[in-house]
């Protein structure tokens, strides 16, 4: 995000509803596309609505952005728009004593919502009614219209509801082609909108998928979109996983995300930190009801691993539980039954075999005969986290971490691990677990400089 | 019958030794885990078998990456202050 420039959301929902006299396909394909084109209409009649979220302001974008609130005039600069957006009085306590917040969450996202004036003044007329005896089938669904746009803060709010309402008729058109595509017989899959980030040239990008259908059944819709935005074809960018997350809007499962952006990195002479990409959450002892206080630190490292899996778009399956883990392991035949429902350690081979078996994904096994040679490994790590970029899971000295990063320094072999301690019991609360270190940097004599440790590194593969 | 041959290291050793082992082609790979482990006087429930970094439990990863093979002590993890010493010994036993 550019600094300078608005987010601005709008979402809501148009009633799609059409009459099919028959069932062949090039009849119900043009009656779906003229749908299509008088929702076109509708969104740019005056009677479209947009309501600024979390304020008493109504907008109306065909009317050159004339709106309710007087001190708004369509000249203004949009994030004018922002002064009069009321926010949460009760800010979470975190965030008013949090660090240095790098992603500085809510500032530039404004939300509107789409609305249709219903009723409006005009001449009295008699309604008629048409009664016509012929079988049809009616089409009748909700289009969940969510479309982002990215503007200058300075741009006028005329302008800016007219690239929304372009927005929206664009959205439309996609909806359409989507809608035909995936059609089977008379029946219509909703296609929902997913807003990506991609990278830089190409920035913020809205695509519509067909409800139902899943990721590995869309390989040839990605495979044209990766070429089109000259995207690398080896891994995810596109799946639904791999959607924008927008930071007002909180996890709905509890977990926190990427503790260790709220920290401050260490400034090495010459040295620069490698860490994990993309998103994972903190798994740690206590979670999900479940006493493994003692015994599942690396249950807890294997599941942040898998957490990663998940949202960078390579599995859809949830984070595995304790028990889902046992199963697997006896399943490959490196446990027998009675490792059910036991409280038994595992160890990064363990963990290994887990993630080849329920996620597909293989790993390279590093073994390391003295804690203190952890030292010396700063490039291989380095390496790691630059072309895998997953977080590593290490075991040894009778206790399992995981690392998400190194800073390493190639002139001065000064070296820093970034840590994810798997044996927090406390709740999800970001400012105790950065401030007491349960996520953060450690020195090498974090290690126990006599004992081996082994060390699970994730690999990537290959897929879009 | 054909055999498989390769050099299997004890990487736990600083001495690195190695044993040049050939096993017909039908052993399963978790005979052959406790074979190697024999040869080396560790016990196998508590080593694994890696090679060009990979873990390997079956044939078919071994037969990708080659004749190379290392033997290494597992990693037991589980908690602070539970169960095993922190000894400086090189094989922790399973606890619990």
């Amino acid at each position: 995000m550019v600094v300078g420039n608005i987010i601005l959301r709008l979402r809501g929902s148009l009633e799609f509803k059409c009459q099919l006299d028959s069932t062949d396909v090039p009849h119900v394909q043009k009656v779906i596309s003229r749908t299509f084109e008088a929702l076109g209409s509708q969104v740019k009649a005056e009677s479209l609505v947009l309501s600024l979220s979390s304020s008493p302001v109504f907008l109306w974008p065909n009317k050159g952005g004339h709106a309710t609130a007087g001190e708004i005039s369509p000249n203004r600069p949009c994030k004018d728009l922002q002064q009069l957006i009321q926010t949460d009085d009760q800010e979470s306590s975190r965030k008013k004593s949090a660090k240095k917040d790098k992603n500085n969450p809510t500032a530039g996202i404004i939300n509107l919502t789409l609305m249709t004036e219903v009723t409006e003044p005009g001449v009295l007329s008699a309604p008629t009614l048409l009664r016509g005896s012929k079988k049809h089938h009616l089409l009748q669904t909700t289009l969940p219209m969510d479309c982002v746009v990215s503007v200058l803060s300075s741009e006028s709010i005329s302008v800016v509801c007219g690239t929304l309402v372009g927005a929206l008729c664009s959205q439309l058109g996609d909806m359409e082609k989507v809608a035909l595509r995936h059609m089977k017989g008379t029946a219509l899959l909703i296609p929902q909108p997913f807003h990506f980030l991609l990278p830089a040239p190409v920035g913020l990008v809205t695509v519509v998928y067909p409800a139902g259908v899943p990721d590995s059944q869309l390989e040839t819709q990605r495979k044209e979109l990766h070429s089109l935005f000259e995207l690398p074809d080896d891994r995810p960018y596109l799946r639904r996983a791999n959607a924008l997350h927008f930071p007002d809007e909180p996890y709905k499962d509890g977990y926190l995300r990427n503790p260790h952006v709220h920290l401050n990195h260490p400034a090495l002479e010459n040295g620069k930190p490698y860490l994990v990409q993309g998103v994972y959450s903190y798994h740690h002892y206590m979670q999900d009801r479940v006493d493994d206080n003692g015994w599942g630190c690396a249950y807890r490292s294997l599941q942040t691993i898998c957490s990663w899996f998940q949202q960078q778009g390579y599995v859809e399956r949830a984070v595995p539980s304790h028990k889902e883990i046992q199963q697997a392991l006896v399943e490959v035949g490196d446990k027998q039954g009675s490792f059910l429902g036991s409280r038994q350690w595992i160890g990064s081979i363990e963990v290994a075999a887990v993630l080849d078996q329920l996620l597909g994904v293989t790993s390279k096994i590093m073994f390391v005969s003295q804690g203190s040679e952890l030292a010396s490994k700063g490039r291989e790590l380095a390496n790691h986290f630059l072309s895998e970029g997953t977080p590593i899971m290490i075991g040894g000295g009778v206790l399992a971490h995981t690392i998400l990063g190194v800073a390493w320094s190639e002139t001065t072999g000064q070296i820093r691990y970034l840590i994810l301690d798997p044996h927090y019991t406390g709740a999800e609360d970001l400012q105790v677990i950065t401030d007491k270190g349960w996520c953060g940097w450690k020195g090498p004599e974090f290690w126990d400089q006599n004992a081996y440790y082994n060390l699970c590194l994730p690999q990537r593969p290959k897929t879009i | 019958m054909s055999k498989v041959t390769f050099k299997i290291t004890l990487t736990s050793d600083p001495r690195l030794p190695y044993k040049v082992l050939s096993v017909p082609e039908s052993t399963p790979f978790t005979a052959v885990l406790k074979f190697a482990a024999e040869e080396f006087k560790v016990p196998a429930a508590t080593s694994a078998i890696i090679t060009n970094g990979e873990s390997v439990t079956l044939w078919n990863v071994f037969l990708k990456h080659g004749s190379e093979l290392r033997i290494i002590p597992r990693d037991r993890v589980g908690g602070r202050g539970v169960g095993t010493d922190r000894s400086s010994s090189s094989f922790s036993s399973k606890t619990q």
